[in-house]
């Protein structure tokens, strides 16, 4: 008997249709991944399954948990006395998950079966359960890292034993070595318990990594579903086919990611027919108007042009030829430290880079490694403490560099028209707003974009409006702070490419950093590593990658997913 | 701990020294000689002025007379009024029990009411009972009390008789009685103002993460109620802090619109007199109320929230 | 989900009235302060007074369209002013920090823990200045909480990264100031303005109740209220009306400031 079956499930928002006909088993002992990009309603469906949906979203349905049968249709009440007991759900950000002021001991213990004490040996023995020691239980979250706390939260969420857990994005905040180890410890548990598991994630990598099987979600509807092994290897869904495509890989270098044209299309721009047919370049007339459904056995897919087996051409790694290091260096940083406090550790430790005229480079690095820390200090927000940083040539001012940071919604002002913001850039450098519309095409936005304002831009096209915003004083040195560490796979393709070609033609250096090591792969030819303020290793990518020479770097490799 | 308590309170006199000397000076921004401020309506004779600055030190610097003066209220001597001819301290003893009273009570009333509808209304935020209620106290909380407290007389003193009208009555359980209209008019503004704060609170915790976690691991709607009270009673509790500073300022306007002889009613009527040891004695007395409320709120706060303490631990 | 703003319109209709009351007073009340002793205090439905009369026997329709300009003309200047004063120091505290914002923080949190009403009524009665000292002081002593506020919204837009961005452009300070920061303040600024207008009109109507503020015989809310006290037996219109246009007025302010608050939020909170 499965653990979880759902029957047609549909959410419906405010704004019309969040999720349509979802069918969905998990087996006990199963792990099932539910892949999608933002607004696939992947996190909708979590809710829907626990009767925790916003106000003005409801639900229909039938789903029965093991023996039991609930009607969705009858209102969040149909879980109760079911939640933790049958389902339960593990979210995604370990430092609001957990109330800030209850110890950790009692937060477990609210769950379980009896209620009880926070420090009674069942408390205990849920703790060993995730690893953690028996101090935990009488600690408070904000004393903990974000795995402990991730750890704390997913024994809370297994107190009363559940038949199904839910993890929606359970490990994305967390590091990728953090990631790999809880990840590793729910797939014990899941076993020792013999526990379906619903993943519920982003992550290609991770899905491909854990999931028994893997169902592809976009718009709100299922695309495709089988077996974790095939789906990616062989997809059937162009749109499948494109997300894989999109996600940069670690092993080569390409000189152009296949990203899928467009963005995910919002709420109410949902279109008659196949909801990706707008983006697909197989689709024709019939997909517009007709909407397929997911057939098929082992593997189902829902499209009317599936691809066949091997029909699709993988992306041939092109290898990438990389012009020899220029000698004339831009910037040199020689013994760059920095401390936020005299109790707190260095966030740079006698750090030394050089990035040469021309080159791109990138800095890898965890959250605290410094690396964020170093940019600032490089374009002028941050002093620091001791170190210098010597300028190769006379370029000052807003001519020297400029920076791209990760959010870009907060990257605009919201109450300046694109236009605006451009001219203003342009103007610090010296130059003329007649540039503008040139400034847009040269980031691949139509000029009429000229005369909006942020709100009015999807969040890959305000990162292009920073981008160009960056560009336009035309600096010797662009910056990029995890630039698309909060985009989607699909644009995040997009971002990389133009990256590439705006490297190529203006010549300028880059200085790239992120977590991310498949996507500095694309860009960068020579990376820095960053751990606890200090640079522990450099050098050529590829060398890197073949035979990294730190232990760090090696674990840094060994622990991202999927690949 | 100490350590924390030493700091606010070492910032807490700190205040209260800045407070006193902004006192002091009222005073001198009374227009004309302070000498003959001092003694009143009535036309002085030399020798009675020169008492007067004798008295007062007026013929002192400044700053002489400030730390004299200061010397004096430190060991509660706040001179005697001119308008009575009493010491202040008498004057000030016959009323604050009154004004202790009133004050105790609408905080009770504003507590009682305010905070468990703020609570209710939070928890079915976008029903009909939400709206109503928190419209009810945007009028509240801008509604003047005089205004508020006439029409409470006029309707429950004058025309249904329930309550009396006007005075103090003869102490004990009268005196409760008389103060009942007064102490409802003075939380009326501070009840909504407290059921606002509670609100909001409640609210925004009812959308963190670890309510819509604590649901989803079966916890039930009671013991949810209690993680989120939990952490709405820090922000409740530093407000209502502040709520008791308001009831101070508040009590003057109540105990003028209903005849009240409390310290209030004696602030607004030295005021008009200008019975400057008087006026000084109320203002001082009332900022050292404030600020030592807002110490207790601050200790209160580091009581109640484990991240407070670790930083104060630092 | 769009809905019709009910509450700003239902609050509008009353500050329309109170907007048409102060600039047409002398047109729909030119007889406010005409006496007439003989008559003296009426109740209401009195032969042409709708509302009675009061001890003077002025007419207390009349009168009170008249007070509406000393209620609101004062608390608006207060309002504006205290912004204007919490704008500018709050951006030059939040903008450039250091030893300046530590004074101008001390500077508020003396003044703030004094209780307004009483260090007004302390002030304005020692000082007997009348009306417009009255609206000085209260302005000085409600421009703490704009400093604040300002503070608070300045410096949570000061380290977004739009704002970084423009110091990497080298941008000025002024420019990042006036082009970058204030526009995304204005709002929140607008809204707090709003609801001290109310604050202000409590405050003052209070000050003329105790007998502050303005001169006798002046037309004004607080007194006819102090003077209706005496009166609330013979006559309940000498109370009853200014009483509500008072609380009606303050009321319809704060629902529209409280109103736009939100909205400005919910839109901040999209951004």
């Amino acid at each position: 008997m499965n653990a979880l079956e759902l029957v047609d499930l549909r959410v419906t928002g405010p704004g019309g249709p969040i999720v349509s006909r979802m069918d969905l088993t998990v087996a006990p002992g199963e792990t099932v991944a539910l892949v999608g990009e933002s607004g696939s309603g992947k996190s909708m469906t979590a809710k829907a399954l626990t009767g925790l949906l916003p106000r003005g979203v409801t639900a229909t349905g039938a789903m029965r948990l093991g023996d039991t049968e609930v009607r969705l249709d009858d209102g969040p009440s149909a879980l109760v006395g079911l939640r933790g007991r049958r389902i339960s759900l593990l979210l995604q950000n370990p430092f609001t998950s957990l109330s800030p002021v209850h110890r950790c001991g009692q937060q477990i213990a609210a769950a379980l079966p009896g209620g009880g004490r926070g420090d009674t040996a069942e408390v205990l023995r849920r703790l060993a359960e995730v690893d953690l020691p028996a101090r935990v239980a009488r600690q408070y979250p904000f004393e903990l890292s974000g795995g402990m706390r991730q750890r704390v939260a997913l024994a809370a969420s297994l107190a009363a034993d559940p038949l199904v857990l839910i993890g929606d994005e359970p490990t994305t905040a967390l590091d990728v070595t953090t990631q790999r180890e809880v990840l590793n410890l729910l797939a014990r548990i899941q076993q020792e318990r013999s526990m379906a598991v619903l993943l519920i994630t982003h992550d290609l990598g991770v899905a491909r990594e854990r999931a028994d099987r893997i169902l592809v979600m976009y718009a709100g509807r299922l695309m495709e579903s089988g077996p974790g092994a095939d789906v990616f290897s062989s997809p059937l869904h162009p749109y499948t086919s494109g997300l894989r495509d999109s996600e940069p890989p670690l092993a080569v270098r390409l000189e152009r990611l296949p990203a899928i044209v467009g963005s995910v299309p919002r709420a109410w721009e949902i279109p008659d027919g196949c909801v990706f047919a707008p983006r697909c370049s197989r689709a024709d007339h019939a997909c517009t108007v007709n909407t397929p459904v997911l057939e098929g056995g082992q593997r189902r897919v829902a499209c009317w042009k599936p691809l066949a087996a091997g029909e699709h051409a993988q992306p041939t790694a092109v290898a990438f030829t990389e012009t020899a290091r220029r000698d004339d260096d831009l910037v040199v940083v020689s013994n760059l430290t920095k401390r936020f406090g005299p109790d707190s550790p260095p966030a740079l430790d006698d750090v030394h880079i050089t990035v040469a005229a021309g080159e791109a480079v990138g800095i890898v690095g965890e959250s605290g490694s410094g690396k964020t820390t170093l940019a600032r200090c490089l374009i002028g927000l941050e002093r620091a403490d001791s170190g210098t940083i010597t300028w190769a040539d006379g370029e000052t001012g807003a001519r020297r560099a400029q920076i791209v940071f990760q959010d870009p919604t907060s990257a605009l002002n919201p109450a300046m028209t694109i236009e605006a913001a451009l001219a203003e850039a342009l103007r610090a450098g010296g130059l003329d707003r007649s540039e503008v519309p040139a400034l847009l095409d040269l980031v691949g936005l139509p000029v009429a974009y000229a005369r909006r304002r942020p709100n009015a831009l999807s969040g890959g096209e305000q990162q292009r409006v920073a981008i160009a915003r960056a560009l336009a004083p035309r600096p010797r040195l662009l910056i990029c702070d995890e630039p698309v560490s909060s985009l989607d796979v699909s644009v995040q393709a997009q971002i990389l490419n133009l990256m590439n070609e705006l490297l190529d033609e203006l010549g300028i250096a880059l200085l790239f950093i992120t977590h991310d090591l498949a996507v500095v792969r694309q860009v960068v030819r020579r990376v820095y590593v960053m751990h606890h303020g200090r640079v522990v290793e450099s050098g050529v990518m590829d060398e890197l990658i073949s035979a990294p020479q730190h232990d760090y770097t090696r674990q840094l490799f060994a622990s991202v997913p999927g690949r | 701990m100490a350590r924390f308590i030493a700091v606010r309170l070492a910032a807490t006199l700190l205040l209260l020294l800045a407070l006193s000397f902004i006192v002091f000076g009222l005073l001198h921004l009374t227009p004309g000689d302070p000498a003959r401020n001092l003694l009143g309506p009535r036309n002085p004779s030399p020798e009675a002025l020169a008492a007067i600055r004798e008295k007062y030190r007026l013929d002192e610097p400044f700053l002489r007379q400030y730390f004299l003066w200061l010397n004096d209220v430190l060991h509660f001597r706040f001179g005697t009024s001119i308008r009575s001819d009493t010491p202040v301290t008498t004057l000030l003893a016959d009323r604050v029990v009154l004004t202790l009273q009133l004050a105790l009570m609408s905080f009770v009333l504003t507590v009682a009411v305010g905070v468990p509808l703020g609570i209710a209304a939070a928890w079915r935020a976008g029903s009909l009972f939400d709206r109503t209620v928190s419209v009810s106290s945007v009028i509240g909380v801008g509604a003047p009390s005089y205004a508020v407290g006439l029409v409470l007389l006029y309707v429950f003193g004058v025309w249904l008789e329930i309550f009396p009208v006007y005075g103090s009555g003869d102490g004990g359980l009268d005196t409760w009685w008389h103060l009942v209209l007064p102490a409802i008019t003075l939380a009326f503004g501070i009840g909504a103002l407290a059921f606002k704060v509670t609100r909001t609170a409640v609210a925004s915790e009812l959308q963190q993460d670890y309510v819509a976690f604590a649901y989803s691991r079966g916890l039930t709607h009671s013991q949810v109620r209690a993680l989120v009270l939990r952490n709405a009673l820090i922000p409740v509790a530093t407000s209502l802090g502040l709520v008791f500073g308001f009831l101070f300022g508040g009590t003057i306007l109540v105990e003028v619109t209903f005849a009240l002889s409390g310290i209030g009613g004696l602030l607004a009527s030295s005021v008009t007199f200008k019975d400057i040891p008087v006026v000084q004695a109320i203002t001082l007395i009332t900022a050292a109320v404030i600020a030592l409320t807002a110490l207790a709120v601050d200790v209160l706060y580091y009581a109640v929230d484990p991240r407070v303490r670790q930083r104060g631990l630092r | 989900m769009k809905r019709l703003p009910i509450t700003p319109l239902v609050a509008a209709v009353p500050l329309a009235v109170v907007a048409v009351f102060v600039v047409g007073a002398q047109w729909l009340a030119p007889d406010a302060t005409t006496q007439d002793i003989y008559t003296g205090v009426t109740p209401p439905g009195t032969d042409g007074h709708l509302f009675g009369t009061d001890q003077l026997g002025r007419d207390i329709w009349q009168l009170s369209i008249a007070g509406a300009g000393s209620a609101v003309i004062g608390p608006i200047v207060i309002a504006i002013g205290s912004m204007m004063l919490g704008l500018l120091l709050g951006t030059l505290a939040g903008y450039i920090g250091g030893g300046l914002d530590l004074v101008l923080s001390k500077y508020a949190d003396l003044l703030l823990a004094l209780p307004t009403t009483l260090i007004a009524l302390v002030v304005a009665g020692l000082v007997d200045g009348g009306y417009w000292v009255t609206v000085l002081v209260l302005l000085v002593l409600f421009s703490p909480t704009d400093i604040r506020i300002a503070r608070g919204a300045v410096m949570a837009q000061a380290t977004r990264p739009y704002i970084e961005s423009a110091r990497v452009l080298q941008l000025s300070r002024t420019r990042i100031m006036f082009r970058h920061i204030l526009p995304n303040v204005l709002p929140i600024a607008l809204a707090t303005m709003l609801l001290n207008v109310a604050f202000a009109l409590v405050a003052m109507s209070a000050l003329s109740f105790l007998g502050f503020g303005v001169g006798p015989g002046t037309p004004d809310w607080g007194r006819q209220l102090s003077d209706g006290r005496d009166l609330i037996g013979q006559n309940w219109g000498a109370v009853v009306v200014p009483g509500l246009l008072i609380i009606i007025t303050a009321a319809a302010i704060n629902l529209m400031g409280d109103w736009l608050q939100e909205r400005f939020e919910q839109r901040g909170a999209q951004r």
